[in-house]
């Protein structure tokens, strides 16, 4: 019987002792899990903290820069020429064009006054429209940019719209013959720059293009004369 | 034994807070987005945001001399009619302003515009509430322009000369 006794007190004792065992090992395991865990979160965290940290120096390093004249010069293939009897051959001089916005590197790129002029100047020039002299053209243009409508960073298709009125006075007896507003549009996609700052300012300089293209077709299809007497 | 259950409700009681964070963010970012979308924009000046791109509202420019452009950008909410509204009120509220009375309208256009606007949803991960974009969309905005010209104080004024207070008086009530 005593043995019996302590036989299974024995058994007892083994078996508290197994599931003291089985039971550190699962604490063990626990443990484990809960510091493998404790390092992944931690790692997670300076995954953050190292891509905020690039972020910042893209911000930093890229600075946003003005829309480029060059580019903002509509395609010349896309117009016929002008005859050289039409009334606007060499005979604009931009007066005035204003309404841009300096760019301020901390933020987004803008079309400047300067680059819309300079744009200007490059697009007649390409078309023979622009006269050899500011003072003896037979035209004066105005333009003046209204409106740049840029995307607040909510997509990734960077879509800009552009409002401009443009304004032909003949010299001679100050007529205006030409006086509207155009509006352009164009869409910048991933596809076309990956950085959202580039494409933004691809999306404005494709809109400014647009735009002086839309003018340009409509002067092409007015029957403008030199002077009122003709 | 009853370690392992008093780990199972906790852990238990850990997930049912994750959710109802989860739940509670969600509501909040539904409420959020029906009240900002839900009204149309009122006359109000189009804020800049820190990036310098502009908001819903008016803003204007002086051309030249008493020649000003204005324009007005309304959310998807917005009809075309009610910013041509703004717009004609703003340009009355710029002339008395500038101590005129009376204004001419030398352009003026409507547009619909187009704005590309991620589509996101909020996951839970790992703890955190994660935004995830799974899409875009194009959202269809007004925009009304309009060019005008202040015109000097004298006794009498042309026929297509609108008077600032008359304007004020006629539109000020339904959209300020």
């Amino acid at each position: 019987m005593k043995n019996f006794v302590r036989l299974a007190e024995e058994k007892i004792d083994r078996y508290k002792k197994n599931r003291l065992i089985s039971f550190s090992k699962k604490k063990n395991r626990n443990n484990k899990s809960e510091k493998v865990r404790r390092i992944s979160l931690s790692q997670f965290l300076l995954f953050v903290r190292l891509i905020l940290m690039i972020a910042m120096l893209g911000v930093l390093g890229a600075c946003a820069t003005p829309a480029r004249p060059g580019h903002m010069v509509p395609e010349s293939a896309l117009f016929p020429s002008y005859s050289p009897d039409s009334a606007l051959r060499n005979a604009i001089a931009i007066s005035k064009a204003g309404g841009g916005e300096k760019t301020n590197p901390l933020l987004v790129s803008k079309v400047g006054d300067k680059e819309l002029h300079e744009t200007l100047r490059l697009s007649l020039s390409q078309y023979g429209l622009l006269s050899t002299s500011d003072v003896d053209a037979l035209f004066r243009l105005e333009v003046f940019l209204i409106e740049l409508k840029q995307p607040r960073g909510e997509g990734l298709t960077a879509i800009v719209d552009s409002v401009m009125r443009y304004k032909l006075t003949r010299s001679g007896d100050d007529q205006v013959v030409y006086d509207d507003i155009i509006t352009a549009s164009y869409k910048a996609t991933v596809g076309d720059a990956l950085y959202g700052a580039h494409r933004l300012k691809l999306a404005n300089e494709g809109s400014i293009r647009a735009n002086i293209a839309a003018f340009l077709q409509h002067l092409h299809s007015l029957n403008i004369s030199k002077s009122p007497i003709q | 034994m009853p370690m392992r259950s008093l780990r199972e409700v906790f852990m238990a009681e850990r997930a049912m807070g994750a959710t109802k964070g989860l739940i509670g963010c969600m509501i909040m970012l539904i409420i959020l987005g029906l009240v900002g979308c839900a009204r149309p924009t009122g006359y109000t000046k189009a804020s800049s945001f820190l990036t310098g791109t502009k908001g819903y509202g008016y803003s204007d420019k002086r051309i030249n001399g008493d020649e000003f452009s204005i324009v007005v950008l309304g959310n998807p909410s917005t009809s075309k009619a009610r910013v041509a509204e703004i717009a004609l009120l703003r340009a009355a509220h710029l002339t008395k302003e500038e101590g005129r009375t009376h204004f001419v309208i030398i352009k003026q256009k409507t547009e619909t515009t187009e704005r590309a606007v991620l589509i996101s949803i909020p996951l839970w991960f790992g703890g955190l509430l994660v935004v995830v974009p799974v899409g875009e969309k194009t959202n269809r905005e007004p925009m009304a322009i309009l060019v005008i010209r202040l015109l000097p104080l004298q006794p009498a004024y042309p026929p297509d000369a609108l008077n600032a207070d008359e304007v004020i008086e006629h539109l000020a009530k339904h959209l300020e």
